[in-house]
């Protein structure tokens, strides 16, 4: 049998002989032979979609596609969709309807789309649904893809009322980048190309904790097309120990491994295939050690320690004192509390006590970790990363190579979906020791199922009592929760600090004591993820309180109601005061779920809330940039990962400088060109960030201001910036015409800066939080007692922020929320059998899908105007996954009669439940 | 005795567990002002109380202010101004619950952290000013 074969086909009606070998996958002959990058690899088994094209006019998945299965027929991709510019109606009901965020799932939603098209030409809604089951978005929600599918017309612009006198802001804008992510034009880390540059394979333990006794590379460095082989203990010549709370994680596993996937051998070579042969040739020999995975394991006495002491790194100040317990596996640990809670709970006449759990789960972000790292001549490096905070990556990486930070550039072009899990360095560390070994540019890219062994949530075991008076005063909050961090503390040790630290959510509460405990375990590293420790803690608190008001027979929203801090209240003594109005979106979601009416028997509702601090203390800093033509650019290092910051700060520059915002650009991050941003998390961009474009934005208009005061010999006081000119009375000077009387020629530029960066902080975390995140959410849920399948029919979310800049992004970002809050509700858990993870891709591991999404799903904002960001807007994105839990275990607890205290609510864990309490009730 | 408390609009009001901490403003018409020293935690023998407690520590020095006002024929209700020292102000804000037991009346409050007091153990030290028909 011949091993390359003639293959003759079409692509996109060019005809195209090629000679291949058999096994070449249509994904890579189209991307890499051909150039034409907008099908995406992420899940390579054929479930998520993201590559998919149309052979002969039928959707497949070009990742599992043999190239000559392609031979003699026609293939389409999304480059073939709108061939002379003008964009298809499906691409641009994309477009308009706000179908796009991060953009990987996108040219795969459009190719499928139109197969559909051509297959069921009058598709209702319900096949539309099932047509999709292969087509995986992890940001939108979904809903709006079925829209622009079915052709619904798009919604009228929301009512002016919030967004009043402004023009840009407070409208649905189409995003910057939308028309690239329809066209297949849009760029992400695995589609650079850069001369000469090798290709990355990684060589991970099958162990959960072994001692390398030997690693034996010597047959894979003779692998022809091999540049470099590295093992841990190679790497002499840096810090091999990295890690933002801890430097605890090896760039390779040195002496011993921790957690099944940990990355042991890395091989950089001039192909894929050639990297994946010589890690083939490695010989290790490994001495299996006892394994913890659990946090009962990790935490009973004479566990088998997962680490013995890590230094601290110092980088941040909020994480400069953590407290491991020594001999233990706990590497931190964190207490608060105020009054007094014994005699607060003695004192309650109800008090409900109970222990929820949080199940292990992984972000799914649409495209997988991807770096790519190459040196020049004199020792600078610089990496193109996928994550969400390049200015953390590039401290990380001065200090492994002892370089100056201007010497290390990290540039992030656009980010195939974050939640957290592109969060501090990841691949970047292995790609930058393999350039330098290698001596060229590399490629390290990982497949959605080694995502799997990167990063994932920290688990959690909350045990709360909360005491409560019979008029209803919620007066004690007890709770200690333990979050397993995982084989490596990452961020761990804040997510625990923030999320305990207001476990009381939205509710005053005078006595409190607070504890919890960072705990490592030999599974893949925890770390951040959309909620930060949150959801972990409200689904336990929320789901007491609804139980207290079962006790005391009080209506939960009532019950909730009465307890709320107020606008201006203090969260805590001495912390940020309440910057909005958590009783009206108790109300609205209440209303709009209709707490109010009667439900039938077969269907119950609940509801919940969240608050959340932001990152603090915390910077952010901002350029703007008024060219000759007066238009515009803006430098910030806001990660555009499909949240739309990036259109977000257009608007705001736009607004702020009175130019249209087709005249606005706004840069993707570069460390060495565009100012310092702290992290692109934490619900923190629109508020951070969007006031630095603001300040900077604002300085660029009075240096215009102070301009034209001289120009027009008029003071600066009576002067003012209007649709791109300075006016005075009845006289007016455009932009453009003030930079040149300024410069005396047709060049030159006015460049402003805005920085944001609070001062030292009195508050308990070290620094106050620029603003609160909040959020409520009703359910309304239904049940099937034959399989014990729990069915969310309509789902109500609220959140208060301020204003919105977007207010389409904002919807969509909140009903990707939902539907991820769905996700760890009712379907995702990681799952560990003796330290190996059963899992661990995608065909295993259930996201939700477009069918998942209720078939009823409104989000709703109140818009006081009242927050810290530009304009009177504040944080969006996380708040409105945290309610999800506790609003549909609270219905379903009013509809069984049963407390769940474990996620997911699987139809296995239902119906056992069910079938346990039908036992009982029948002797 | 004539009384206002004033918040004005233009600052911000501190509240706290559905508290108002303090008032921005008292006006009075009195005919007596009684200025008590600095109490700190020491009971009648002098003996430091509640080393390490600063729940403990705020209610002894509370109990001594009330001491000191009765000598005086008044009352915390008669309490006008208040500045409060104490060693560790994160410590001493988690426990507002037991001074709003003393300062109720709202009197108008100065806070400030402060390196030492007059005993290593000591965490706090409270003056005020009162005044009474």
């Amino acid at each position: 049998m011949p091993s390359s074969f003639d293959v003759r086909f079409r692509v996109n009606g060019r005809a195209l002989a090629l000679v291949l070998p058999a096994e070449s996958l249509l994904l890579d002959v189209l991307r890499d032979r051909l150039g034409l990058r907008g099908a995406k690899r992420s899940c390579d088994s054929q479930v998520c979609g993201a590559c998919t094209v149309l052979v002969d006019g039928a959707a497949v998945s070009a990742c599992t596609y043999l190239a000559v299965e392609a031979d003699g027929r026609e293939v389409q991709t999304i480059e073939g969709l709108a061939p002379d510019g003008e964009l298809a109606p499906i691409q641009r009901a994309f477009v308009e309807r706000g179908a796009v965020q991060c953009g990987f799932c996108t040219a795969g939603m459009l190719m499928t789309a139109r197969a559909l098209a051509a297959e069921q030409p009058d598709a209702t809604r319900q096949s539309v649904l099932h047509y999709l089951r292969g087509s995986l978005c992890r940001c939108t929600g979904y809903q709006t893809i079925v829209d622009a599918i079915l052709g619904a017309p798009a919604p009228a612009e929301s009512p002016a009322g919030a967004a009043g006198a402004l023009r840009v802001v407070g409208h649905s804008v189409p995003r910057a980048d939308a028309l690239d992510k329809v066209t297949g034009r849009a760029r992400y880390v695995t589609d650079l190309e850069l001369p000469g540059m090798a290709h990355a394979a990684l060589l991970r333990s099958p162990y959960a904790h072994a001692r390398l006794v030997r690693v034996d590379t010597r047959q894979a460095r003779e692998v022809d097309g091999v540049l470099a082989v590295l093992t841990g203990a190679d790497l002499t010549w840096c810090d091999p120990y990295y890690g933002p709370a801890f430097r605890d994680r090896p760039v390779l596993a040195i002496d011993v491994v921790r957690h099944e996937g940990e990355p042991v051998v890395a091989v950089a070579a001039v192909d894929a295939a050639t990297a994946a042969r010589a890690l083939d040739l490695v010989e290790i020999e490994w001495d299996d050690l006892p394994a913890v995975t659990t946090l009962e394991e990790a935490l009973a006495p004479d566990a088998p320690l997962v680490h013995t002491t890590e230094p601290l790194s110092g980088h941040f100040a909020d994480l400069a004192s953590l407290r491991p317990r020594p001999g233990s596996n706990v590497c931190h640990q964190f207490a608060y509390a105020r009054g007094d809670v014994e005699r607060a709970l003695a004192g309650a006449d109800v008090v409900v006590e109970d222990t929820f759990t949080f199940p292990r789960v992984q972000h799914v972000a649409m495209e997988p970790h991807a770096a790519v790292a190459a040196w020049d001549g004199d020792g600078g490096l610089t990496v193109w990363a996928s994550t969400q905070n390049p200015f953390s990556v590039r401290v990380e990486l001065a200090r492994m190579f002892g370089a100056p930070l201007g010497r290390v550039r990290i540039v992030v072009p656009l980010v195939g979906g974050g939640f957290g899990s592109k969060t501090y360095a990841k691949l970047e560390p292995i790609a930058a020791v393999l350039a330098r070994a290698a001596g060229r540019p590399v490629r390290l890219a990982i497949s959605a199922e080694d995502a799997f062994r990167t990063v994932r949530r920290c688990d959690a075991r909350v045990s709360a009592r909360l005491g409560v008076r019979r008029d209803g005063t919620l007066t004690a909050v007890d709770c200690r929760a333990d979050f397993d961090v995982g084989a490596y503390a990452d961020i761990g040790p804040r997510i625990i600090q923030k999320g305990t630290y207001t476990a009381t959510g939205p509710y005053r509460v005078a006595h409190v004591r607070l504890a919890s405990a960072a705990v490592y375990t030999n599974t893949t590293p925890g770390g951040a993820f959309r909620g930060f420790g949150v959801p972990q803690l409200a689904w336990a608190v929320e789901s007491l309180l609804d139980e207290a008001a079962r006790r005391l027979d009080r209506d939960p929203v009532d019950l909730r109601r009465q307890n709320l801090l107020a606008h201006g209240e203090e969260f805590a003594p001495g912390d940020t005061p309440i910057d909005g109005k958590f009783e009206e979106s108790l109300s609205r979601a209440a209303e709009a779920i209709g707490w109010a009416q009667a439900v039938g028997a077969d269907r119950a509702r609940g509801v919940a809330m969240m608050l959340k601090a932001s990152i603090a203390p915390s910077v952010s800093e901002a350029i703007v940039r008024l060219h000759a033509d007066a238009s515009v650019t803006v430098l910030a290092s806001t990660v555009e990962l499909g949240q739309g910051a990036r259109t977000v700060m257009a608007q705001v520059a736009a607004e702020a400088l009175a130019v249209p915002l087709e005249r606005v650009s706004v840069l993707l991050p570069d460390t060495g060109v565009t100012p310092y941003d702290q992290t692109t998390s934490s619900s923190r961009s629109t508020t951070m960030v969007g006031r630095a474009v603001l300040e900077a934005a604002g300085d660029v208009a009075g240096q215009l201001t102070r301009i034209a005061a001289r120009v027009l010999d008029a003071p600066a006081g009576e002067l003012r910036v209007e649709d791109g000119g300075v006016v005075h009375g009845e006289r007016r000077l455009e932009y453009a015409a003030l930079l040149r009387a300024h410069f005396g020629m047709a060049g030159g530029e006015l460049i402003g800066r805005g920085v944001v960066a609070p001062g030292p902080s009195a508050a308990p975390l070290g620094g106050s939080t620029p603003f609160w995140e909040m959020a409520a959410g009703a359910a309304e849920v239904s049940l099937d007692v034959e399989t014990g399948a729990v069915v969310v029919e309509d789902y109500v979310s609220v959140a208060d922020v301020g204003r919105r800049i977007n207010p389409l992004s904002c919807e969509t970002q909140d009903a990707g929320a939902v539907l991820q809050g769905l996700g760890h509700t009712l379907l995702e858990e990681m799952v560990y059998d003796g330290g190996q993870l059963l899992n661990g891709s995608l065909l295993a591991y259930r996201v939700p899908r477009a069918d998942d999404v209720p078939p009823r799903l409104r989000c709703r904002f109140v818009e006081n105007a009242d927050g810290a960001g530009p304009f009177g807007a504040k944080g969006a994105g996380e708040g409105s996954l945290v309610p999800v839990s506790p609003a549909v275990g609270n219905a379903l607890a009013r509809l069984t009669g049963l407390r769940f205290r474990d996620l997911p609510l699987t139809p296995e864990r239902v119906w056992r439940a069910l079938r346990h309490r039908d036992a009982r009730r029948t002797p | 005795m004539k009384r206002e408390n004033i918040q004005p609009d233009a600052l911000a009001k501190r509240v706290v567990g559905g508290h108002v901490l303090y008032s921005h403003v008292v006006v009075v018409e009195a005919r007596k002002t009684i200025f008590v020293s600095g109490q700190l935690a020491r009971d009648a023998g002098g003996n430091v109380v509640g080393k390490g407690d600063m729940r403990a520590q705020i209610r002894q020095t509370g109990e001594n202010i009330k001491a000191a006002l009765a000598a005086a024929g008044a009352t915390l209700a008669d309490v006008v101004k208040t500045n409060t020292y104490v060693t560790n102000i994160e410590e001493f804000f988690k426990h507002t619950d037991v001074r709003m037991e003393y300062f109720g009346a709202l009197p108008t409050s100065t806070t400030i952290e402060v390196s030492k007091l007059a005993h290593p153990d000591l965490m706090i030290e409270i003056e005020v000013v009162a005044v009474k028909d």
